[in-house]
């Protein structure tokens, strides 16, 4: 999954996949603008088919943070 | 022109617009960008190059794609945030065209979508291609009075009644809803008609999912449509020291405040988000505010349900300009007061610092400020209607 989020975050920052900073966030990418993290939460609703939940849109500002939130997505409830 | 409610677009919703290409819109488009370049404006430089005739800017059919995403699909109120293009064919001058766009993809949360835009000529060949995204501002709802239907749960006598002539006075078609008191309920509806306005007397009782139901169903059936819900009803308010109270006694409360609110805000709420307009106002209590009265437990647990359900679809609902407010009134004179003595009446009043107690028609009055178009960014908002008796 993480490379396949790297290749997501490379695409939207039209950027090489290997130059995708493993601690990306807004803090570490300079175009990392609200612009660009809309479309990055455009393209992972697409890429992943997922629907994201306004309260969660702020909270996706790192790979981690989208790792994390991908794979409660796919895990069973409980 | 209104912009169209986000909740209104589907996935694979196309719209197209075809329009024949002038040699004055290329000439403007030229003076306009400052681009003079030979191959648009002359005909035998262009053919000199291969091409049938001058060579339509290629932006100027991205000006008419922008027209059509911003007049037709998604249409006013849209942000074209970004664009892929590909030409893959020359337009010339005289030429019909063809623009089409798909809804591909829609992010509710993001109010953002994904959209296929191509542009064909006459003989059905591509000119252009890409990908469109664009986002649908937030918009301030407005919708008149008159075009308005109101559900006000006990709506048949007291704070409820008033809450119904106030609306209907605006000129809301109301259904008032009861649970025994027909008679009532049909002289406050005809008391509505008599002076010009429409409602409808439903009964149902809210303290059942059923019954909730029935009432979405009749104010469906002879409105069309919800847009104000005013939840209002109410057993009858007995004290009772905790240890007396029974869980039944609670449920009682639970069930109308909550089981009943929850269940007509299901049914109503589709409705409202296809308009971008709803409003949701509880009708609580002050007791909700400070220290409870005691023997007010499971009437104040009850009301406490009902405003975390509103602070949940509020924080949920606002994106859909549905708004989830309460008024919290502190004892005002109904017909609920009638067996109270003078001194308590008094006694009630000068505990208040407006040294007064409440009439409904305030009460009427906060909600129906909240239920109006005006009060479009008011949500999670619980206002006490208690002359200074909480704060």
């Amino acid at each position: 999954m993480r490379e396949r989020l790297r290749t997501l975050v490379g695409e939207v920052f039209d950027v090489p996949s290997a130059d995708v900073p493993e601690d990306a966030s807004p803090e570490t990418m300079s175009d990392w603008d609200s612009l660009r993290h809309l479309e990055l939460m455009l393209a992972l609703e697409m890429e992943f088919g997922v629907q994201l939940a306004t309260e969660t849109i702020p909270e996706l500002t790192s790979l981690d943070a989208i790792e994390e939130f991908l794979r409660d997505q796919d895990a069973p409830a409980g | 022109m209104s912009a169209r409610p986000f909740a209104q677009l589907r996935v694979g919703e196309v719209a197209g617009w075809s329009h024949v290409l002038t040699d004055e819109e290329v000439d403007a488009f030229a003076a306009l960008s400052g681009d003079d370049n030979p191959l648009h404006l002359d005909d035998d430089f262009a053919r000199r190059q291969g091409f049938r005739g001058r060579v339509v800017h290629g932006m100027l059919l991205g000006a008419f794609l922008s027209r059509v995403l911003g007049t037709i699909l998604p249409g006013p109120g849209v942000l074209w945030l970004s664009q892929t293009i590909r030409w893959s064919q020359a337009a010339y001058v005289q030429d019909r065209i063809e623009i089409g766009v798909e809804i591909k993809h829609l992010s509710p949360a993001l109010r953002t979508m994904v959209l296929a835009t191509t542009i064909h000529n006459h003989r059905k060949e591509l000119l252009l291609s890409g990908e469109a995204k664009v986002m649908m501002l937030g918009q301030q709802a407005s919708v008149p009075w008159s075009e308005t239907v109101a559900v006000v749960t006990g709506g048949s006598r007291g704070i409820g009644a008033a809450i119904v002539r106030a609306l209907a006075e605006k000129g809301a078609r109301v259904v008032v809803n009861y649970r025994q008191d027909a008679e009532a309920a049909d002289a406050v509806v005809a008391a509505i008609k008599s002076a010009g306005g429409d409602g409808l007397a439903v009964r149902a009782d809210m303290a059942s999912a059923d019954g909730a139901d029935a009432l979405a169903d009749a104010a469906l059936d002879a409105f069309g449509r919800v847009d104000i819900v005013v939840n209002n009803a109410s057993p009858p308010i007995v004290r009772k020291p905790f240890e007396e109270l029974r869980w039944e006694d609670v449920d009682a409360y639970a069930s109308i405040y909550l089981r009943g609110a929850f269940t007509l805000a299901q049914r109503v709420l589709p409705g409202m988000k296809e308009r971008a307009f709803g409003r949701f106002i509880h009708v609580l209590t002050s007791a909700m505010w400070g220290t409870p009265p005691p023997g007010t437990s499971g009437y104040v647990a009850g009301k406490s349900a009902a405003w975390g359900l509103a602070r949940g679809m509020a924080v949920e609902l606002a994106p859909y300009g549905v708004t989830v407010n309460a008024v919290s009134p502190s004892a005002v004179m109904t017909d609920q007061w009638d067996g109270a003595s003078d001194a308590r009446r008094r006694a009630l009043a000068m505990a208040v610092p407006a040294r007064r107690l409440a009439g409904a028609d305030e009460v009427a009055s906060t909600v129906l400020f909240l239920a109006g178009s005006e009060a479009g960014y008011i949500t999670g908002a619980n206002l006490p209607v208690a002359g200074g008796e909480v704060m």
